[in-house]
């Protein structure tokens, strides 16, 4: 973490004011704690955050939720389809993979929803184009943008959310892409601070050299927008 | 080619030469210049200066890598996992040239101490490697032959990490720094033939009956056509043509009993192909020379290419029979690499950044302090390890607001070394490890000191294993890192007071002005400028350059962090 010992208390309150709670976290309370947190997204406690988790790799659809009603099943997998015995059911038609018991009691619970056949037609065998299909949403179309970006974009078109769009990885996923918001994007939350000694803190914030690091939503200087 | 191709590869303007030309030049085709080297080169007429950045000088003093002596032939065929280098041994009486103890404690202990111990000592070795090539960037007097050689390996991307041999990342990686600006043609066969793609794409499991795709179709998409351009059944046709070739150990092998010889129809030709007839065929589409033209063209001037450009870049490649230095030449030469869309657009990737913002310090080595592999790591780019076989992503990939601030926290450790704070990665083989040590430093004997975290020693009780893994891996851990020659640990050496007091600085303005001279291929914006020259006179405790002169440099160091945090220094 970031130590500033020589910060007064309106020292400390002028920097956050000014777009730097990045900087001067306090302890490593985690992502509830962070102050980067609060001012980034401008949450209420109580609103709803959507949190997508994507995995990278292949995964055998047809053996994690298996339809064993379906003949068609085992009559095209004769030694990889999983029998009726051996799964844990869900109802009579479909089954999880049996070593998915946290899946299953978050089923039970009622809270868990499934959708069944995601993809495309005549999908393509290249892996990085598959890929990029999934994360836009829109195969063979061009679309630069992810499904997620468009979808802040159609909810928020004059962005007057700060950050809805944050993406936890050590690069920015196609997914996120948006035609009018930048993506918060960091690995790292414990990392996500810029490690400064107060000298230049100082000299930066006393001179109104605020524009030298990030305009305060972390959106990049125009200088970006230029060389793009 | 066509008249409007010979306009769009117009050469640069003589006029127009100038020591910002150079400088980009220099930004571009290396790893940047000091005023020294830019000032001669600017000098020059522009043919003069790109034949001699193609050409460079030699590298005769510089030492080879030397290696810390863990590979002896017993690791050939280094098996597939602990569990298979286990059961081998159960089964012949030995494994990696270690046998299975007749009698004792734990018969398969050393067997398994050895599978470790490899694995450790090939992952710390690959790390030298990669410190030592970083070094080698660093002060080469051909930056160019270094830069094309790293184009290469993000274009034919190999990870050490499936390969699990420091002796194959080697061999590819001085394959492609020899062959970097010869031509493609002939690097294209000698990387798909070289063992480390032959592992790394599966070449071995491709036979006759049952052919595997996956370098057929990795050779198509990306490293010569691109998605698109075939159809899936000329990757199958591919696939088998390829089949029987394999690798002993480093060399490349043909297995003629596993080899399909029948007929195959690929991109529109019939015949008995092998896999050199494939890649003939490959070379002598007109998609290949564009596809493989404009990603250099990408990688040297910027993202944005136009069709045009596309298909003017294909063409001169074509002309120049693949030969790469003979195209850079036109490329480097050519207006629209020197035109205002390209210069200062450039974002720097993190070896770029990482090389130039040592060359520009004037080190003559490559610092321990930062360690260069976990800077890569927290930056994104580990040299030797791409994440996939498509490379690392380019421009706006390496920004991401987190990875900005990773950016600054890298000026900070290179202005202000953390000696204090430092400790070795290689010599940190994680807190499992750790625990276990401890305990048997502490006389605990392996099953008790191997235990799970908070399990109870009676779980143990009565318990005869054949071997212990993770006391393997201590033991493998251990000898890997007592044979492993130590990366220098010496932080950068180098002195801002020098360099400004070189360039006529007098007072705070004038030495934040060098500096970012020095430093910038973009100027600062003037408010950043200013807060900067601030600081420095307020840390100072004067204006002028004499006054703080005995102390002068811990100000220019703070001046220098807060320049490269800025956007502009990312950008070449």
């Amino acid at each position: 973490m970031v130590r500033t010992p020589g910060l007064t208390r309106a020292d400390h309150e002028a920097l956050i004011q000014a777009g730097f709670g990045g900087m001067v976290l306090e302890g490593a309370g985690g992502i509830a704690a962070s102050p980067v947190w609060s001012k980034v997204t401008g949450q209420a406690a109580g609103e709803r955050i959507l949190v997508i988790v994507e995995l990278s790799g292949g995964n055998d659809g047809l053996n994690t939720v298996i339809p064993h009603a379906d003949d068609a099943c085992y009559v095209a997998r004769p030694r990889l389809g999983i029998h009726k015995s051996n799964l844990l059911g869900i109802d009579d038609h479909f089954g999880f993979q049996r070593t998915m018991t946290g899946f299953e009691k978050l089923w039970k619970d009622g809270k868990m929803a499934i959708v069944h056949g995601v993809g495309y037609d005549q999908p393509s065998f290249s892996h990085f184009s598959s890929m990029a299909f999934l994360q836009t949403g829109a195969p063979n179309s061009g679309e630069a943008h992810g499904w997620l970006g468009r979808l802040a974009d159609v909810i928020d078109p004059l962005g007057h959310n700060a950050n809805p769009l944050i993406n936890i990885d050590d690069h920015q996923s196609l997914a996120v892409t948006a035609m009018n918001h930048v993506p918060l994007v960091f690995d790292d939350p414990d990392r996500f601070t810029r490690r400064i000694y107060a000298t230049l803190i100082r000299g930066w914030m006393g001179h109104q050299g605020t524009a030298a690091i990030l305009n305060d939503d972390f959106t990049p200087l125009p200088v970006f927008d230029r060389a793009a | 080619m066509d008249g409007s191709g010979a306009r769009r590869l117009a050469q640069i303007d003589i006029a127009l030469w100038s020591e910002k030309a150079a400088a980009h030049l220099l930004e571009r085709v290396g790893f940047g210049g000091t005023p020294g080297v830019i000032r001669r080169l600017a000098a020059m007429t522009p043919e003069q200066a790109v034949d001699h950045v193609l050409q460079g000088a030699s590298d005769d003093d510089l030492p080879d890598f030397e290696e810390s002596g863990f590979w002896d032939p017993s690791l050939t065929h280094f098996p597939p996992s602990r569990p298979a280098a286990t059961e081998l041994a159960e089964r012949t009486g030995a494994a990696m040239g270690v046998r299975v103890k007749p009698g004792g404690n734990r018969p398969l202990q050393p067997v398994t101490n050895r599978f470790f111990c490899w694995l450790r000592a090939t992952t710390l070795e690959t790390r030298r490697l990669s410190y030592w090539w970083l070094g080698w960037m660093l002060q080469t007097r051909h930056p160019l032959r270094e830069k094309m050689a790293l184009f290469w390996h993000g274009h034919f991307a190999t990870s050490e990490e499936k390969l699990r041999d420091y002796c194959k990342i080697r061999q590819q990686i001085d394959l492609l720094r020899n062959g970097a600006l010869s031509s493609f043609r002939e690097l294209l066969t000698a990387v798909s033939k070289d063992s480390a793609m032959l592992v790394f794409l599966d070449a071995a499991q491709n036979v006759k009956g049952a052919p595997n795709e996956n370098f057929g179709r990795e050779v198509m998409e990306l490293f010569t056509m691109g998605v698109g351009q075939y159809s899936e059944h000329d990757i199958g046709e591919a696939a088998r043509a390829f089949t029987g070739w394999t690798n002993d150990d480093l060399a490349f092998r043909f297995d003629s009993a596993k080899h399909d010889a029948g007929e195959k129809s690929f991109l529109g030709r019939t015949g008995a192909f092998d896999g050199d007839d494939i890649l003939r065929i490959i070379l002598e589409h007109d998609q290949t020379a564009a596809y493989v033209a404009s990603k250099i063209w990408r990688f040297f001037a910027g993202t944005a290419i136009s069709p045009d450009l596309a298909r003017d870049l294909g063409t001169l490649l074509r002309d120049c029979d693949y030969e790469i230095t003979p195209f850079l030449r036109a490329l480097f030469l050519s207006r629209v690499f020197h035109s205002k869309a390209v210069v200062g657009t450039h974002i720097k990737s993190p070896v770029e950044l990482i090389v130039s913002t040592y060359r520009k310090l004037g080190l003559r080595m490559m610092p321990g302090v930062p360690d260069p592999h976990s800077v890569g790591q927290t930056l994104g780019q580990i040299l030797l390890y791409p994440p996939t076989v498509a490379g690392w992503g380019e421009g706006r990939a390496w920004i991401t607001p987190g990875l900005l601030f990773e950016r600054g926290n890298f000026a900070r450790e290179a202005m202000f070394p953390d000696m204090i704070g430092f400790t070795d990665p290689n010599l940190d083989p994680g807190s499992k490890v750790r625990r276990v040590n401890r305990n048997t430093n502490a006389g605990m004997e392996i099953t008790a000191a191997t235990l799970e975290e908070g399990a109870a020693p009676s779980s143990a009780a009565g318990i005869q294993e054949t071997f212990n893994t993770r006391y393997a891996s201590l033991m493998g851990w251990q000898e890997a890192m007592r044979r492993l020659k130590p990366t220098p640990r010496a932080p950068a050496q180098f002195s801002l007071s020098e360099l400004v007091i070189e360039d006529g600085a007098a007072t705070a303005a004038e030495a934040v002005d060098a500096l970012a001279e020095r430093f910038l291929q973009v100027p600062l914006d003037a408010t950043t400028r200013d807060a900067l020259v601030a600081m420095l006179a307020d840390e100072w405790g004067s204006d002028s350059l004499t006054e703080a002169e005995s102390y002068m440099e811990y100000g220019l160091r703070l001046v220098a962090h807060g320049i490269m945090c800025a956007p502009q220094y990312q950008l070449a």
